[in-house]
């Protein structure tokens, strides 16, 4: 049987920080994917534009042997028991989801890691913000971060930003400038730049850093799996991991995986690290033990409970003037004023970001283009219809907090199964009642800026979305009877086998969770290498 | 291998119903095409407001359109024919008000303006169809709003780029 040191299980963010930083330090990495290995941005970005109506997953294949959940169109790989649709979505392959992430990479707030102790819900984290600060910076300087470092938003810093902000769009000027000295629900607002992974030496602002940044300016994964490789790390695509076999004493001594042909491998290792994101990650926990053995990392029964997302409302509305929209980051200002609050004791946190794609967050105004052509407009009277129309579409997204409720979560499907023969994720989701405020209050305060701004036809649409933000499947804490692992994010039930990534999160606040993932990530080589592979 | 324009030659060949004696079967189709290409260039031009468009897509929305729904399409042909809108010269407003008279026409109208503007398509409840990539880079709406398509780097920083 093959051996490494480390074996770890999905090519993402959380696994390639994990597999650099542990093959800089001349250990042996094996990276299973259960996806491709495609990199080929001119390819990728030919199949996004030859896609009629674009979205996240666009670009990039959905293989039957690796599936994916999409949103446009939406597909059935989730078997959804509801009674709420859980609308968030990921990419299968090398690099996983930070091809077609926004890049946006804010801190967690101190408070959020105390939300029992400061607001009465939730639950505690059994790490601090101060805990997790180091890495953080570390982290932002690996994916190279924008932001003004004399502003913390929050979130105390130990050092600076390895790049100044990006520079706001004239939208976002233009709303800061209607909110200044505005008050609602009692809070002052105020638009900042987003701290963002987007290198500003290259970003042309191509107004597509979903799906697909034509640069390469945004951070992608692919940066250190393939630095990773070049120390010898080995990253094998098309393997997807299967089971985790565990020894009588408690230890992984194997991962089973599968090649897209159906073949069943085998591979040992030292330590084992899950890093395939907060569905597949649990899911694959499951599937160890629905293949006859023990239950994996699930003393606790937590495994694949407590699923979180950002719920998000987009509201809608028409500008009194127009602006330069299509164009630019899809997003380059944020209002975090509702971000920490003592509303938290009742009603979810949230974010607003202010969009520059005017009504559609991917590919052209073609909203705009079907009304007007719909209203009988032709010729010049078309064109000069949609020049003003596609200037004035303002588009506000909020994202909610969740608390982790144990009945959100992901089961394996008793009767539906992927390409290779294993069961798909089957999702249990509702919003309780403390989202369900944080949504109504996004509304009334992207209505109020819409209000301030001058701007008319507000429309918030009814549906709420997915943010792409998987949470709290594998969460972490002190007590095996509670938790999967621990503030080493090991298992508690197996010492060798470590989980990374947003599945750990104990709540989901309301900052986007790469960053967070990445520095759990260096954290986790960092320990690693001083402990178990020392 | 049939090229895209063959088939499209063809196409347009059996759906003007005219085979012209003493030409080869190639000669014949381009005979054909030609008025049919303008014809239809003429009808865009009048859509969109847009003189200068792109042949090569036009022959691939002509292909889409009349593979999708040859009668449909051969109805428009002819009845833009009746109308005397062949050649290059813009098709004049009569010509769009004679289509707007034709529910069908005028639903097949508005969609060729659509495919111009959004580079795709949707008749119906049917699955969107992109005619391909060059339709949503070249999509007229671009032009409109003075943009590369989003998805296709500027040319300049972002960072000192000004709004």
């Amino acid at each position: 049987m093959e051996q490494f040191d480390v074996v770890i299980v999905g090519a993402g963010v959380a696994g390639g920080l994990t597999a650099d930083a542990l093959a800089q330090r001349g250990h042996r990495v094996l990276v299973l994917e259960a996806g491709p290995d495609e990199q080929d941005r001119d390819a990728l970005r030919e199949i996004y534009f030859a896609t009629p109506q674009k979205g996240f997953d666009s670009p990039y294949r959905n293989p039957a042997q690796a599936p994916k959940p999409t949103r446009t169109p939406v597909n059935d790989y989730y078997v959804q028991k509801g009674p709420a649709q859980f609308g968030s979505t990921y990419e299968r392959r090398v690099g996983g989801t930070t091809w077609h992430w926004h890049g946006l990479t804010p801190r967690l707030m101190p408070a959020d890691f105390r939300m029992r102790s400061t607001y009465g819900v939730g639950l505690d984290w059994p790490i601090s913000y101060d805990d997790l600060e180091p890495w953080y910076l570390a982290a932002e300087h690996e994916m190279g971060v924008t932001g003004d470092s004399a502003d913390d938003h929050g979130s105390p810093r130990s050092g600076d930003f390895p790049y100044p902000a990006q520079r706001q769009s004239a939208l976002d000027l233009a709303i800061k400038a209607a909110l200044r000295g505005k008050r609602v629900r009692d809070v002052e607002l105020d638009v900042t730049a987003h701290r963002a992974a987007r290198n500003p030496e290259i970003c042309q602002g191509s107004g597509s850093c979903m799906p697909l940044c034509p640069t390469g300016a945004k951070y992608e994964a692919v940066t250190h799996l393939n630095r990773a490789r070049a120390m010898g790390a080995v990253v094998r695509p098309k393997s997807v991991a299967s089971r985790i076999v565990v020894t009588e004493n408690g230890d992984v001594s194997s991962i089973l995986y599968k090649t897209w042909d159906g073949e069943e491998r085998a591979v040992a290792g030292k330590v084992f690290v899950l890093a395939a994101n907060a569905m597949e990650t649990p899911r694959l926990l499951l599937l160890s033990a629905a293949a006859g053995g023990p239950p994996v990392a699930n003393r606790s029964g937590q495994v694949g409970r407590n699923l979180m997302d950002h719920p998000l409302q987009l509201s809608f509305a028409v500008a009194a003037d127009p602006f330069t929209l299509y164009t630019g980051p899809q997003s380059t200002s944020v209002i975090k004023a509702f971000r920490d609050g003592p509303w938290r004791r009742s009603e979810a946190a949230f974010r607003i970001e202010i969009f520059n794609t005017g009504g559609g967050a991917f590919g052209g105004p073609d909203r705009a283009v079907a009304r007007l052509i719909d209203q009988g407009l032709t010729g010049t009277a078309l064109r000069a219809a949609l020049a003003d129309a596609a200037g004035r579409e303002l588009l506000l997204v909020g994202e909610a907090e969740q608390l982790p409720d144990p009945e959100n979560r992901i089961v394996l499907s008793a009767s539906e199964r992927d390409g290779l023969g294993l069961p798909r994720p089957e999702i249990h989701y509702a919003y309780d009642d403390y989202t369900t405020r944080g949504l109504a209050a996004i509304r009334e305060v992207q209505g109020f800026v819409f209000d301030q701004m001058g701007a008319s036809r507000v429309f918030h649409l009814p549906q709420i979305l997915g943010s792409g933000h998987i949470m709290g499947t594998t969460r972490m804490g002190d007590d095996p009877a509670s938790s999967v692992v621990n503030t080493d994010l090991q298992c508690h039930d197996h010492p060798n086998l470590f989980i990374v990534g947003s599945g750990v999160y104990p709540t989901g606040a309301t900052a986007n969770p790469t960053l967070t993932i990445a520095a759990f990530a260096l954290r986790l080589a960092d320990h690693l290498h001083k402990g178990r592979l020392r | 291998m049939l090229s895209r324009r063959r088939v499209l030659e063809g196409t347009v060949a059996i759906s003007a119903g005219c085979v012209l004696p003493g030409l080869s079967a190639g000669a014949t189709e381009l005979a054909a095409a030609r008025p049919d290409r303008a014809v239809f260039l003429g009808l865009s031009r009048a859509l969109t407001g847009f003189d200068d468009l792109n042949e090569e897509l036009a022959a691939h929305f002509m292909t889409y359109l009349a593979e999708r729904d040859p009668e449909r399409w051969r109805a428009l042909m002819s009845r833009l024919r009746t109308l005397d809108a062949s050649g290059d010269a813009h098709a004049g407003p009569a010509t769009i008000k004679a289509l707007e008279a034709s529910e069908d026409l005028w639903a097949l109208a508005k969609e060729i303006t659509g495919l111009w503007y959004s580079g795709w398509t949707q008749a119906g409840d049917e699955v969107p169809q992109a005619i391909r990539a060059e339709g949503y880079r070249e999509a007229l709406a671009w032009r409109v709003l003075a943009l590369t398509p989003r998805g296709v780097a500027p040319g300049r920083l972002w960072q000192q780029a000004e709004d």
